[in-house]
């Protein structure tokens, strides 16, 4: 029932995106260090660094793990559409307000450092919009919203905008994930 | 590999050598960097221990990353294929329920 660490989040981000199940060519998963570092007036340098093993450039949905304050959400930027998305799972349409612009500043400087570094370019000009992902309130505790974020991430690797789960299956959830890190070789 | 300096009539003395020890930038999210010195097969641990010395910041609070992935315990300049002036990024871990 413990709170996540950025480094459990990235972590188990891995993990989701190499089961089969949740493999998505079109989606690039960012640390959980991205926007923080961005937020920080981090340089491009390091911004590129953090996130260039993605190869965000190719793909279509970026998922940015957002931290506000002791607490996880998740943005999904959707390049086609030029939607963003921020799931919040206390349901607070405070979170789409607060970040949708650093998030699209940040996919500004992303679409920089593509230029600035390789040879590739990313469109990200236009008209965006923000929306929440959802308005209910799935969460009641104050421990599983890393949970949340994570299942969040799987729906949306899966090709889906939000997530269906209730609270009675985040335990089962919870579990699942710890499984799936017990189960990884130790060398 | 030795032949080939053989055959390309290239002394002992003059083969390439890999350097024992690499420099490495340890680089903050606002892009302050701290310079090591650190042997190939040392282990990184010892770089991020003497790191958070320097900054004065618990160790357990700080993420390294090579390259966006998460520097791990085993891990060294050579297994990472690290070199001269590369840099390492550090951020501060957060936890969030």
């Amino acid at each position: 029932r413990g709170w996540l660490s950025s480094g459990c989040i990235d972590g188990c981000a891995t993990l989701l995106q190499a089961e089969e199940c949740f493999r998505n060519a079109s989606t690039a998963v960012f640390s959980c260090f991205l926007l923080d570092t961005f937020v920080k007036d981090g340089p491009e340098d390091t911004l590129w660094r953090i996130a260039r093993s993605t190869h965000y450039w190719e793909k279509d949905v970026w998922v940015i793990p957002i931290h506000n304050e002791g607490h996880w959400l998740l943005a999904t930027v959707r390049r086609s559409r030029r939607t963003i998305t921020i799931f919040d799972s206390f349901g607070l349409s405070s979170g789409h307000k607060r970040f949708g612009i650093p998030i699209f500043h940040l996919c500004r400087k992303l679409s920089t450092a593509v230029r600035t570094y390789s040879d590739f370019c990313v469109d990200v000009d236009g008209r965006w919009t923000v929306h929440p992902a959802t308005l209910a309130r799935l969460q009641n505790n104050d421990y599983d919203c890393g949970v949340w974020l994570l299942a969040c991430m799987a729906a949306v690797l899966r090709g889906y905008t939000t997530i269906a789960m209730t609270e009675n299956k985040v335990v089962q959830f919870r579990s699942w994930l710890f499984l799936l890190a017990f189960s990884l070789p130790t060398t | 590999m030795c032949d080939t300096f053989k055959r390309a009539g290239i002394r002992e003395e003059d083969k390439p050598r890999v350097a024992a020890s690499v420099k490495i930038t340890v680089c903050d999210q606002m892009g302050r960097g701290v310079i090591f010195r650190i042997k190939r097969v040392a282990l990184l641990s010892k770089l991020q221990h003497a790191y958070a010395c320097t900054v004065g910041q618990d160790e357990a609070s700080l993420k390294f990353l090579y390259d966006g992935q998460r520097i791990r315990d085993g891990d060294t300049p050579e297994g990472l294929q690290m070199s001269d002036d590369d840099v390492i990024d550090v951020a501060l871990e957060h936890v969030g329920g």
